[in-house]
């Protein structure tokens, strides 16, 4: 077992992003992200799509192809993933690092049994034998609630419903055991109900088993619910970083007020969302500054004149913030939110 | 699954019925077979001998009754030309013919599918570029030209190999290696494109994250998954094989059925045309069965939607 897994601790943290970029012959999909995640943390990361923030994930991975350029460095567990070889990266996914994805339907092969398709993990990663892999991919069906697993495990995805093929993914996840599961908008595609479900879903599983969780989503809701940390992505960068309960409740950056303020809520009646104006800006065509100034109702002349930092805001270490009114020492004051929201 | 058996079937049954009626009716009523074997010089009391030994003197009806009835016994008569048994004439060509058409089709779908396979694992390189406009020369030009083309080069100015017949082994080359061409062009496209339709797919990149080796991925979730419309595309070959040699045949004077079929066509040894024609029509609709029921079988969600 390696050394940091004795020394758990903010001091190793389990995965943490370096001035991490990703371009795309287009343009850049992530510009500059400093990240890091302790072991057993469930952190959440929000934005509207075209953030970056999936491509983060899958270029740490490794899962994006040649045609993204990779610069700054991420690290598991002390290992940078970049300078990896090829090989082991590969062997760490779905073994310690475990992703799970949007759409289960077309995440799973069609022409294979799903049973199968879990069993393949549990002997690339664990070893077992045919047999085995089939006794434990009936367990794995029974920890993720998928009833009847002795006869579920021969089915085909069509087969199944969404909801299944998603506990059918996150069974998959779990077959190797990570310290580490990405859920990348794990309940989009599914129907209201079954999300709450498996929401619920995860966050036990991580609780029970003591994983950490990265949750990412374009709804501020579905990861305030399981999250102790939520990471605000726009346009290729970190805008804003807190405690679940502080990020919701004292928005430090003009963003993530207006996107609290357009999440619709049951009971606040009609006519009470705020949409955000305008749309994120083209990769290939960034505003100079900050890159929500264009939409920004607080927008202010130095915006557009430099990035600004991502840093503590006043009294807070661990709400960290990307806005000339949150820095260098001051947060929004009640009023303000309000007048963001 | 019995009543899709059952229609499919049914359905094969009517096809072949439908071809003996047709060549039955066109071979009969777009020429005269006994002036075309005898001569048009044949005195007409040979002439009206000759139809009334072979029934050409009934009705159409009457004839094609009898016809079915004999078929229906397992009879396919006698050479109108040479009086010989036209079953055995028939099928000792069938071997000739697969000597040549069998090892070209494995050649074909062996490098047609590794070709195409490794075209699309390399989309849009200078790899696939040039696979793929060797892919369009190769189906691009006709058989017969490639054929007359590699007779000049190998029998006629480097003599290593002989021009036509079946003397030996070398005769086969030619034949072999034009068809082999032709089909390996058209799976490399048809597995190129079905390749790189499954390798966009989603689950491509699940087998990623479960931590498999590219290798891994492609041989184990991507080509068994593209296989399955290329798989369809060998079953109709294997459909046409008896027929399709008739021009490389000609080409290599290769003495299978496909010349058999040209010779009787133009003596209008009728029965022998007759014959020909329902084997040709029962191998492809029984090869198009057997497709079917491969298909439902490599992919279960062809299951669901027959039911």
């Amino acid at each position: 077992m390696a050394p940091s897994m004795t020394e758990a601790g903010a001091a190793h943290p389990l995965l943490r992003f370096d001035d991490f970029h990703v371009r795309f012959p287009r343009g850049p999909a992530v510009r500059g992200i400093d990240l890091s995640l302790s072991k057993g943390e469930a952190l959440g990361i929000v934005g509207e799509s075209g953030s970056g923030k999936s491509v983060t994930w899958l270029a740490a991975l490794g899962l994006l192809g040649p045609a993204a350029q990779i610069t700054g460095s991420v690290r598991f567990d002390d290992q940078d993933l970049r300078t990896m070889p090829a090989g082991r990266l590969a062997r760490l996914r779905g073994g310690r690092i475990a992703l799970i994805s949007q759409d289960p339907m077309s995440a799973l092969n069609p022409v294979q049994r799903v049973g199968r398709q879990i069993a393949e993990v549990l002997r690339l990663h664990r070893g077992l034998s045919k047999t085995e892999a089939r006794r434990e991919t009936i367990r794995l069906f029974d920890q993720v609630g998928i009833p009847d697993a002795r006869n579920r495990v021969d089915l085909f995805p069509h087969e199944l419903s969404g909801g299944q093929n998603q506990r059918v993914m996150i069974a998959m996840a779990l077959a190797g055991q990570p310290d580490l599961l990405v859920a990348d908008e794990p309940t989009t595609a599914l129907d209201v109900t079954i999300q709450a479900q498996i929401l619920t879903l995860l966050d036990d599983l991580r609780r029970d088993l003591g994983m950490a969780l990265v949750l990412i989503s374009h709804d501020l809701a579905v990861v305030g619910e399981l999250c102790d940390r939520i990471s605000v992505f726009y346009a290729g960068r970190i805008v804003e970083s807190a405690p679940m309960g502080r990020l919701l409740r004292a928005p430090a950056h003009p963003y993530t007020a207006g996107l609290i303020a357009a999440a619709p809520r049951l009971g606040r009646g009609r006519g009470t969302l705020t949409p955000i104006p305008g749309q994120v800006p083209d990769p290939w065509n960034m505003p100079k500054g900050c890159a929500f100034a264009p939409r920004c109702l607080h927008v202010r002349a130095d915006c557009t004149h430099a990035q600004p930092d991502f840093a503590p805001v006043a009294g807070h270490r661990s709400h960290l913030s990307a806005c000339v009114l949150s820095t260098p020492a001051q947060t929004l004051t009640p009023e303000q939110t309000d007048a963001l929201t | 699954m019995t009543r899709f058996l059952i229609r499919r079937l049914l359905r094969a049954v009517l096809t072949i019925l439908i071809v003996v009626v047709a060549a039955f009716v066109a071979l009969r009523t777009t020429s005269d077979p006994a002036m075309v074997i005898l001569g048009p010089d044949a005195p007409p009391d040979a002439l009206a001998a000759f139809r009334k030994a072979w029934g050409l003197d009934q009705p159409l009806v009457i004839q094609f009754a009898s016809y079915a009835w004999q078929i229906l016994h397992g009879e396919f008569g006698k050479s109108m030309l040479d009086g010989a048994d036209v079953l055995q004439k028939v099928t000792a060509r069938v071997g000739v013919t697969l000597e040549i058409m069998v090892p070209a089709l494995i050649l074909g779908v062996v490098f047609g599918v590794a070709l195409g396979t490794l075209a699309a694992l390399n989309r849009g390189r200078w790899l696939d570029r040039l696979m793929m406009f060797g892919a369009v020369a190769g189906f691009s030009v006709p058989g017969f030209v490639l054929g007359l083309v590699l007779v000049l080069i190998f029998a006629v100015n480097l003599h290593w190999l002989p021009s036509g017949g079946n003397d030996s082994w070398t005769s086969a080359l030619l034949p072999v290696f034009t068809l082999a061409v032709g089909w390996a062009a058209i799976l490399a496209r048809f597995t190129r494109s079905a390749m790189i339709e499954v390798l966009d797919q989603p689950y491509i990149r699940t087998g990623s994250a479960k931590g498999l080796l590219w290798h891994e991925v492609v041989l184990r979730h991507a080509l068994p998954n593209a296989s399955i419309p290329v798989v369809t595309m060998v079953g109709f070959m294997v459909g046409g094989l008896l027929a399709g040699a008739v021009v490389t045949e000609s080409v290599f004077s290769w003495p299978g059925l496909g010349q058999l079929i040209v010779t009787s066509v133009t003596s209008r040894d009728v029965s022998v045309v007759q014959c020909v024609l329902v084997l040709v029509a029962t191998t492809m609709v029984v090869s198009n069965m057997l497709v079917d029921l491969l298909y439902t079988w490599l992919d279960p969600r062809m299951k669901e939607a027959q039911a």
